[in-house]
């Protein structure tokens, strides 16, 4: 059983490693001049749609996710529009393959503003438990935007979890407001990306 | 809503949340205007641009010359609007707005 563990730990652990290898090798992560969203001015930008719609990208975070996601209590997953659409099918599809399947929905940036009027589209319901995800936290301005618009239709936030975080103050928001936050990969103020924490690791030990 | 918090606006440059709340402006300025067309207008070229740029890597060079490209045309429309000028005069600047929108993401 403790070999069982460490085997797990390892593969986990190289999963991660791989996924943060995977972020230079797609040039999902960037280096240059850029104007982010807020306007703020960056060296570095992580594109993340380069990552989640590369074969092995989506499915390791996808499995990276679900292994995040063990243990909690919830009952569906999701973000906002469009960046986290990919990224919650694949851990919808993982949870598939195994064999303990987890909804997802994702939240429109506005309103639609004809037809049935749903700001949520998918496997959602009203009250319920759920996890958002995103690719990236700057500010955070995106996943409060998802964070409100599902509590505004009476469902508690758990956990939120994030490809990358920038560390340009949105996840240290989210923990002071006493949401349960994690990363897969950090970014130092430069852009050099690390593995946030030790990842999950399933199983027990001893 | 009001031009001058328009032109606040563009002072403080092109970047994803603010040509949003620009589009936001011009569209609440459209509903309350007897005369929409330029207010429509300049709504999409912000939201036309916003949409583009947003989750996509804006290099600064590039939203610089976006700005520049556009930046005095627009504030030639609001002066024009401002002074209520003649339908013919605000037709000619709107075109010149358009023509420069077209010109880069045509």
């Amino acid at each position: 059983m403790v070999i069982s563990y460490s085997l797990e730990l390892e593969v986990d652990t190289e999963r991660t490693q791989r996924i943060k290898e995977l972020a230079y090798e797609t040039d999902a992560l960037l280096k240059g001049d850029f104007t982010l969203s807020s306007g703020k001015k960056s060296d570095h930008y992580y594109d993340g749609k380069q990552l989640s719609q590369h074969p092995e990208g989506a499915y390791l975070i996808g499995e990276e996710i679900f292994d995040m996601l063990e243990g909690i209590d919830f009952d569906a997953i999701g973000g906002l529009a469009i960046s986290a659409i990919p990224i919650v099918t694949a851990v919808t599809v993982v949870s598939h393959i195994k064999g303990q399947p987890i909804r997802s929905f994702w939240v429109r940036e506005e309103p639609k503003k004809h037809g049935t009027e749903k700001r949520i589209e998918g496997q959602f319901k009203k009250n319920s438990k759920v996890v958002i995800i995103d690719d990236v936290i700057t500010g955070g301005n995106s996943i409060k935007k998802a964070i409100d618009a599902v509590r505004a239709e009476g469902c508690e936030v758990v956990k939120v979890i994030v490809v990358v975080d920038r560390n340009e103050g949105g996840s240290d928001q989210l923990r002071e407001e006493g949401y349960d936050f994690k990363a897969i990969i950090d970014l130092s103020p430069s852009g050099e990306a690390s593995i946030s924490e030790p990842s999950a690791v399933t199983g027990e030990a001893g | 809503m009001s031009l001058r918090q328009l032109r606040e606006k563009l002072d403080k440059g092109f970047y994803v949340d603010n040509l949003c709340e620009m589009a936001r402006l011009c569209k609440d300025m459209a509903l309350e205007s007897d005369s929409p067309v330029p207010f429509f207008i300049m709504q999409k070229i912000f939201s036309g641009i916003a949409d583009y740029w947003d989750d996509r890597p804006v290099i600064v060079e590039e939203a610089k010359l976006v700005e520049a490209e556009l930046l005095k045309s627009l504030n030639n429309l609001i002066d024009v609007i401002e002074d209520n000028a003649s339908a013919d005069q605000l037709m000619t600047l709107i075109n010149k707005v358009i023509s420069s929108y077209l010109f880069l993401y045509g």
